[in-house]
């Protein structure tokens, strides 16, 4: 039997495997809406993109930078946050000679640029085979609105991060700057670069052949990642009193410049770092270098006196001395075999106890201290209460100070160095070493953050108080509080008294070393003391730089009572119980 | 008959296979407006982020209190002019 195929028969298989055909083609478009993100599905949408409209564009997904936050009253208040903003520009290949020249007139009536200027740096652009210049960065919103109304395919709006600081001008030389492309300048910004530093992300865009975007293609796209925030233990209302008397103090005494820190002695918390002259990273481009130095840490100088209470104690504390031995005052001025000429500046002791001689701030008493320990035992000391090595705060420009290799140290050495001479520190190592007399005789590690955060919040590291090392026993400390309270109520420091807290510290007003010798008339005047004598809450230093010796350079005089400010203030601002009835 | 099923099936799937399309081109559309509408979202968020930075500094919260006239006790002038003396702004 054999089967017979009619024409109509021929038309309906050809027409059956047509609609297969078309089944099978629905059966893909179906597949392809429906791409799972995998790379290996990737050209799907690049296929999908040739085959339908052949033209694709990659929009840059911007990452946030992270954040900077400091302390505040109740909560964290921001030191450092980003913004977009809205940035023209051109792709002068895609406009002829007229049209370049009509665009830069157009550009220029809205965004206050030089039409000339702009027509002649397009056209060598243009000559030179260039897609794309900057008309103008950072525009404002109603620029960019204009720009984009022009419906020009030749220009365009691109969003660029700008940094903002809204604390201004308050802790400038602490946190550093980001310039314009993203680069850090110093500070914190340095420290966590690349913590905060965000990821960008991109999305691929199918256009059409005027490159407007149509739809985008997930596949191919990558979501940006946000940087991370960082905490500071820096609380805004402590750093605006220090700043504010720091920057006081330098006017006031028309000084080359000025530092304080203040600290919270049981955890090395850094509650406050000023310097003077600062800067505002918002406008760093206006700044001078000098003015964007971190001074409490990248600027060693002599410490003069404030070094005293230090080498007395650990004399003390090694049983070499006690507070009630007594040593001669050589009548003011001292001779010493092979260590030079020291004088107490006009006043004149005799014999006095260790503890009068801190009270007093002695320095012929206390090179004798140094002759009674020797130059091992003091550089030993030195050494161990954090002076020349860096203390790890963890900021970029951190000097070490200057201790000098023990086998350089000589008889002038021996009897100076107890007083403050031939050793430099830095500030938040001056700070740090009484932060140690006010908890009791541990020397902690400076904390100046405490946490980093992803964008979700999630804990990424943490900072937990350290103590470096233990360099006072408890009862020590507690007798050079005793002795630096002594200094406040009846010695150098009386301008730091205060009505309702118990102060104790120290003054410091060392010569400036120049090229062959001391400087005359240039002197580093400082105040490092704290509050409540029993239990410090905060240990607070100031000190001033080359004061104009007829305005006053004394560190009792220069620097105590903005301490003295400044401590009441935190300590109030800290809920600290008064101790004075 | 057989005929005319061959083309009822052909106009089926051809209109499937249209409005397939359509309701791709669409969604992909919405996609992309919900894709830039998200970025702009985002840049407005951040922007207020920062104000709301500037407007919490402790020079912006000193401002208003002052613009607002508030009658905030400053603790800490009656205590360094004596015990007599009273608050800056205590009303009398």
């Amino acid at each position: 039997m054999s089967v017979r195929f009619g024409r109509h028969d021929l038309i309906f298989v050809v027409l059956l495997a047509a609609m297969g055909f078309l089944g099978v083609r629905l059966v893909q478009m179906v597949q392809a809406c429906e791409v799972p993100p995998d790379p290996q599905h990737a050209d799907v949408a690049e296929r999908i993109a040739r085959a339908s409209l052949g033209s694709t564009i990659v929009v840059p997904l911007p990452g946030r930078p992270g954040d900077i936050y400091a302390r505040g009253r109740s909560s964290h208040v921001l030191m450092a946050g980003s913004r977009q903003v809205p940035s023209c520009f051109i792709d002068p290949s895609l406009l002829n000679e007229t049209q370049l020249a009509e665009l830069s007139r157009q550009l220029s009536g809205m965004l206050g640029v030089d039409p000339g200027e702009l027509y002649v740096d397009l056209l060598a652009r243009r000559e030179r085979g260039s897609r794309f210049a900057w008309v103008k960065r950072q525009v404002t919103d109603a620029q960019a609105d204009a720009v984009r109304e022009l419906d020009n395919r030749a220009v365009g709006i691109q969003y660029e991060w700008r940094r903002d600081y809204p604390l201004g001008s308050l802790a400038g030389p602490v946190l550093g700057f980001t310039n314009d492309e993203n680069v850090p300048g110093g500070g914190v910004h340095l420290a966590v670069f690349r913590a905060i530093q965000a990821r960008q992300g991109r999305r691929v865009v199918l256009g059409d052949a005027g490159r407007r975007p149509i739809w985008g293609v997930g596949e191919q796209s990558e979501a940006p990642v946000d940087g991370c925030d960082v905490y500071l233990t820096i609380d805004v209302n402590v750093q605006e009193t220090l700043q504010k008397a720091v920057s006081e103090a330098v006017t006031k005494y028309d000084a080359q410049w000025g530092t304080g820190v203040v600290i919270n002695p049981w955890t090395g918390d850094v509650l406050a770092m000023a310097s003077a002259p600062t800067f505002d990273p918002n406008n760093f481009g206006d700044t001078p270098p000098q003015a964007m130095l971190n001074r409490a840490i990248a600027t060693p100088y002599e410490p003069g006196s404030a070094l005293k209470p230090i080498f007395a104690a650990a004399a003390v504390e090694r049983g070499v001395l006690s507070w009630q031995s007594r040593l001669d005052g050589e009548n003011g001025v001292y001779h010493a075999h092979r260590g030079g000429r020291i004088s107490d500046h006009g006043r004149r002791y005799g014999l006095i106890t260790l503890w009068k001689a801190v009270v007093k701030s002695s320095n012929i008493v206390m090179a004798k201290v140094g002759e009674m320990l020797g130059n091992r035992q003091l550089f030993e000391i030195a050494h161990a209460w954090g002076f020349g090595r860096r203390t790890r705060i963890g900021l970029p420009g951190e000097s070490p100070g200057i201790l000098r290799d023990l086998d350089e140290w000589d008889g002038y050495s021996l009897r100076r160095v107890p007083f403050g001479q031939e050793i430099s520190v830095t500030a938040l190592q001056m700070v740090m070493a009484f932060g140690a007399i006010a908890n009791g005789g541990t020397l902690m590690q400076p904390r100046l953050m405490t946490r980093i955060t992803d964008p979700r919040g999630r804990e990424l590291w943490a900072c937990e108080p350290t103590a470096v090392r233990r360099v006072l026993s408890s009862g020590v400390a507690a007798q050079i509080r005793e002795c630096l309270a002594d200094v406040v109520e009846r010695g150098t420091g009386r301008r730091a008294r205060m009505d309702r807290w118990t102060a104790w510290g120290k003054t410091g007003t060392a010569q400036i070393a120049g090229r062959g010798g001391y400087v005359d008339g240039a002197y580093t005047g400082t105040w490092v003391g704290g509050a409540p004598k029993n239990r410090p809450a905060a240990v607070c230093l100031i000190s001033i730089y080359w004061p104009d010796r007829h305005k006053g350079y004394y560190g009792g005089v220069v620097a105590a009572p903005y301490v003295k400010r400044v401590l009441e203030t935190t300590l109030t601002y800290l809920h600290v119980m008064p101790d004075r009835p | 008959m057989r005929l005319a099923l061959v083309i009822l099936g052909l106009a089926a799937v051809a209109l499937a296979l249209v409005d397939i399309r359509r309701e791709d081109l669409a969604v992909r559309h919405e996609m992309q407006a919900l894709e830039t509408r998200h970025a702009e979202v985002r840049r407005e968020l951040w922007s207020r982020q920062v104000d709301i930075g500037h407007l919490t500094t402790p020079q912006a919260v000193r401002y208003r209190a002052d613009v607002l006239a508030l009658e905030l006790t400053d603790r800490l002038p009656s205590v360094s002019r004596g015990p007599d003396a009273r608050p800056a702004t205590e009303r009398p």
